[in-house]
């Protein structure tokens, strides 16, 4: 029985192994014919304007070192020799269209023809940091480790209006990490990498129909946060052009001082998960979460009239988001 | 009372009338020089010398030119003509803008930072008046638009939102004290990041933030007072300047370490394209025609002013215009051939253009004339060897007929002003590090910007 047994699960391995070769067989036999015996591989996969490209013949069936080949472009011969596998040229403008044909001779006489048509489209990436930075700062918000990133793919095919509403996507981080694809998935959100580290942000881009097509990535060095102090001059507001260090001099009866946590997590600092702790002379002064800017530092008619004001600021939600800095304030006599 | 005694007495008094008609005398002698040749054009107010930071006495001079028609060491004059630099305001400036009134009289009209009242003054001679009294204290910036007669103020509420308010004068017909008064005005939306006036005055276009992080563009119509949205974009970090109601330049907010991009949008088609590609602490000052544009870039750690030109080959080739600057510090003719720049010597160390933003670091800039079609550069003026200040140039401007450059100070927020085009002293050439349309000073000015 035992035997028999034994007999039947043989007999079920080996039909199961001819179905998966011959479908094996039925599907990659499909699939070289479906490619020919001759591929031309473009370089790069998705050539912008005005970009130098190369396109170069392969093939694991015919000997195209050994073949004649004449390369046209555009109807023009520009091209040809014995081995002639690679041709390079610089792409036309945005809206052009090139197509380069490929025409092989084999040493045995057969011939074949490649083609290629570059339609040169760009796509760019705009993203910013959900970081903090003052009114009216005209900078770019720095990325933390940590904080939010909105990212957009604002491609341009040819002439074509505004065409994120139908185009393809497929976003990608450090070249590996998928984060998402689909059409019109034209923004996608990650976070910051580690304080100076570089994340690379990656997006390919196809039109609806394949005709066009477009790939980025840019690098976003992850900054970290700091801490800059103003005075908050109860005339004229926060002096933002002018941020203070070292020892800063006043003759007034107290002294304002407004601190900004540049780059930390915009959201964080909303939901008041920020920590002050704010220090005078070395003493803790005042330890607080939420939004605690600002400190009045006066000039006391006993005791010094310099003090050395210190800053130390840690992000709740973020631990890794942490500064501190200092700053003096010298009252005259 | 004796004779003796009377005729001493005589002779005493007629000394005492002597003395007092040769003071007379003197005084009228005084006062027709002052007329003639130290009060300026001799029309009624006078100069307000005390905002002349420079002079013959403790900075109230304002003296005539030298017979070479060249203010004398650049900064005032022997004959009554203009100084070539000096301070045009009394109070910190929270922006400003030439103004034309009705009997076609040119002023700069300007806002003070502390209250929100509107001034206007003549150059030169300068006489200053106030034009409302209303207060609006801690004002950041301020626009005008329609003539200077309509202005959109802004500042940061309790809660550090960003209010934005727009304003009308209101010309009193009675006179009095000051010349008119505020309208009530129309709140705009808050937190209005950034906005950027039309060349004409009519329009302003805003950009807001939404919850979901969408910028909504928007055309607020002066004359009208209607607002339309023009664009939304699910990213929000733009510097716009618009160059006509239906152009307007995009460029994304900048750092030195971070790629930035430059677009034009078409408001009637809302087609974006674009004009600057891929440029490390881009910041862009494009010309009113719109084919021109100074920009900066990072290139290898270096910071370099350049020029995009787009009827040059039909797209941008950089160009070196002869110095380094930020390129918000310049400001072009009206024909866009030529820009007026502030430019610093020297940079001091720090990451460029952030450092700047966040006030670590300032400049002292001289003033350039960049012609854009012969790629020609030419240092101005210098306000250290005209004045012994230093000036950092923000919010720049040419007055209509071209003649002076004004400027607010980033220091200390006061409005200058700058003539135009009278030939540099010795003195001011040896004050650069920098000669026109050389490129290898360039790089010798240019520092070498540090990853922060």
């Amino acid at each position: 029985m035992k035997n028999f047994r034994a007999l039947n699960y043989v007999l079920l391995t080996i039909r199961i192994s001819m179905v998966v070769t011959l479908i094996s067989f039925l599907f990659f036999s499909h699939l070289a014919l479906a490619a020919g015996p001759i591929s031309a591989i473009t370089t790069p996969n998705a050539p912008g304007p005005d970009m130098p490209t190369t396109i170069r013949l392969q093939s694991y069936i015919v000997d195209v070192r050994a073949s004649f080949i004449v390369w046209v472009v555009n109807g023009e011969r520009v091209q040809e020799g014995v081995g002639s596998v690679e041709y390079k040229f610089t792409t036309g403008s945005l809206g052009s269209e090139s197509r380069i044909e490929a025409l092989i001779t084999a040493p045995d006489g057969a011939t074949s023809k490649e083609s290629v048509t570059i339609r040169p489209a760009l796509v760019d990436i705009l993203w910013q940091a959900d970081t903090f930075v003052p009114p009216f700062y005209k900078g770019k918000a720095m990325p933390t480790h940590g904080s939010a990133i909105r990212a957009v793919a604002l491609p341009q095919f040819g002439q074509s209006a505004d065409v994120s509403k139908t185009a393809f996507f497929k976003w990608s981080r450090d070249l590996s990490r998928g984060l998402g694809e689909g059409t019109g998935l034209s923004m996608v959100n990650t976070d910051a990498t580690w304080a100076r580290a570089t994340m690379q942000l990656g997006v390919e881009v196809r039109s609806q129909d394949g005709s066009y097509k477009a790939a980025r990535a840019v690098p976003i060095l992850s900054a970290e946060p700091q801490v800059q102090f103003y005075e908050d001059s109860p005339v004229f507001g926060v002096r933002f052009e002018k941020a203070l260090s070292g020892i800063v001099k006043s003759s007034e009866a107290e002294f304002h001082l407004h601190a900004v946590p540049y780059f930390f997590s915009s959201t964080d600092r909303l939901y008041n998960k920020l920590l002050y702790k704010w220090y005078v002379d070395n003493q803790l002064v005042r330890t607080a979460g939420g939004i605690n800017d600002d400190i009045t530092i006066l000039n006391t008619e006993t005791g010094s009239k310099d003090h050395r004001v210190l800053l130390v600021l840690q992000n709740s939600a973020h631990v890794t988001q942490k500064t501190g800095g200092d700053v003096g304030i010298s009252f005259s006599e | 009372m004796e004779p003796d005694q009377q005729e001493q007495e005589g002779g005493q008094k007629k000394t005492i009338q002597i003395i007092i008609i040769l003071v007379l005398l003197l005084l009228i002698a005084g006062g027709i020089i002052w007329w003639f040749f130290l009060r300026g054009d001799g029309s009624a107010g006078g100069p307000r010398g005390s905002v002349v930071p420079f002079g013959l006495f403790g900075g109230d001079d304002t003296r005539p030119p030298t017979d070479t028609g060249r203010p004398n060491n650049g900064i005032g004059s022997d004959t009554g003509e203009r100084p070539r630099l000096w301070k045009i305001s009394s109070y910190p400036v929270a922006g400003a803008t030439e103004y034309v009134n009705p009997a076609g009289v040119h002023f700069i009209r300007y806002i003070e930072k502390e209250r929100g009242n509107v001034y206007d003054v003549e150059p030169w001679p300068l006489r200053e008046s106030r034009v409302t009294n209303e207060t609006i204290p801690r004002i950041h910036d301020a626009v005008f638009g329609m003539n200077g007669s309509s202005i959109i103020f802004r500042y940061v509420n309790q809660v550090g939102t960003i209010m934005t308010n727009l304003k009308q004068i209101v010309l009193n017909p009675a006179g009095g004290d000051v010349a008119g008064t505020l309208s009530e005005g129309e709140i705009l939306p808050n937190d209005i990041d950034t906005l950027s006036v039309s060349p004409d005055g009519e329009a302003v276009f805003f950009l807001t933030r939404d919850n979901d992080g969408v910028a909504h563009g928007k055309l607020l119509d002066l004359p009208t007072r209607s607002v339309s949205e023009v664009f939304t974009f699910p990213f929000s970090e733009w510097i716009p300047q618009m160059i006509s109601k239906n152009t307007i330049f995009l460029t994304t907010k900048a750092s030195g370490i971070y790629e930035g991009y430059g677009y034009k949008y078409l408001t009637n088609t809302h087609e974006l394209s674009k004009v600057i590609d891929n440029k490390k602490a881009l910041t862009t000052q494009f010309s009113p025609s719109g084919k021109r544009a100074l920009y900066s870039e990072n290139i290898s750690g270096s910071f370099y002013t350049l020029l995009y030109d787009e009827s040059n080959s039909g797209i941008h080739i950089p160009f070196s215009p002869g110095f380094t600057t930020m390129p918000e510090k310049c400001t072009w003719s009206r024909n866009s051939e030529k820009a007026y720049c502030g430019a610093p010597s020297t940079f001091p160390p720090g990451l460029l253009p952030d450092y700047w933003y966040q006030g670590r670091i300032s400049f002292s800039d001289n003033i350039w004339a960049y012609d854009a079609v012969k790629n020609e550069s030419e240092q101005l003026g210098s306000p250290q060897a005209l004045a012994g200040v230093d000036l950092d140039i923000t919010s720049p401007f040419l007055s209509k007929d071209g003649s002076t450059l004004f400027f607010i100070n980033k220091g200390d927020s006061m409005l200058w002003a700058f003539t135009i085009g009278a030939p540099l002293t010795e003195a001011e050439q040896t004050d650069s590090t920098m000669t026109a349309n050389d490129g290898a000073s360039i790089s010798t000015a240019s520092t070498t910007t540090s990853s922060n």
